[in-house]
């Protein structure tokens, strides 16, 4: 049962991210250049990851707050 | 009208999901336009909603390429079965971008009027694309 969620045809290769076929599973080389782009890529995701986390823990000290209000009410004295 | 039939949805495919020619949704696309595709949660209505899903398919895939595999046309109806590859690094319905290539496989069965698409129903492999993104885990092999 649910033999069917195994295997895909088509997976990413943990590496490079490359499309990789089933039959060329064993004999998938990584392109360099691929590879260091998805490592890159993904390190900016964890680096924006982190940054949205670090965020959003200044934004609920008591000056991260004071800068929410200051926003706010800049925003709405524009509007 | 069957082999010039088939000229409307290569031409979706080509331009409008490969190229990202959405001005040209407005050629090909009737306005009373309906698309039913079960992996999304409503019906594709007329041609803006059709650029909204092409935008948001080459905003996730900005590399998307959509090969024709095959197309039989009979009547009013063209059927295409395709192949579609891109690397997804943009949001895809909420999933943030992974840097992964994905290829996934469907079909779609058009409705043509007056060299416009009127109707489209299409199955394609959603399962297959949470898979590969990493979204549904593949279960080990015993």
């Amino acid at each position: 049962m649910f033999s069917f969620f195994t295997d895909h045809e088509y997976m990413p290769c943990e590496d490079c991210g490359a499309s990789v076929a089933r039959a060329e599973r064993q004999t998938h080389v990584c392109d360099e250049k691929r590879r260091l782009e998805y490592e890159l890529f993904r390190l900016s995701c964890s680096e924006i990851a982190i940054f949205e986390d670090e965020l959003a823990l200044y934004l609920a000290t008591p000056e991260g707050r004071f800068h929410i209000w200051y926003a706010e009410r800049d925003r709405r004295r524009a509007a | 009208m069957t082999d010039d039939a088939k000229r409307i949805p290569r031409q979706m495919i080509e331009e409008v999901y490969n190229k990202g020619r959405v001005d040209v949704i407005d050629e090909l696309v009737a306005p009373g336009y309906v698309g039913h595709d079960p992996a999304l949660p409503q019906a594709i209505a007329g041609p803006e909603g059709e650029k909204e899903i092409v935008a948001g398919y080459r905003s996730a895939f900005p590399d998307l390429v959509i090969t024709i595999d095959d197309q039989v046309a009979e009547g009013d109806r063209v059927v295409t079965r395709w192949t579609a590859r891109g690397t997804h690094t943009g949001d895809l319905w909420g999933i943030a971008g992974t840097g992964k290539e994905v290829t996934v496989t469907g079909t779609s069965i058009d409705r043509i009027q007056n060299d416009r698409l009127v109707e489209t129903w299409s199955n394609w492999d959603a399962l297959g694309l949470m898979q590969q993104l990493g979204v549904v885990p593949v279960m080990a092999q015993n």
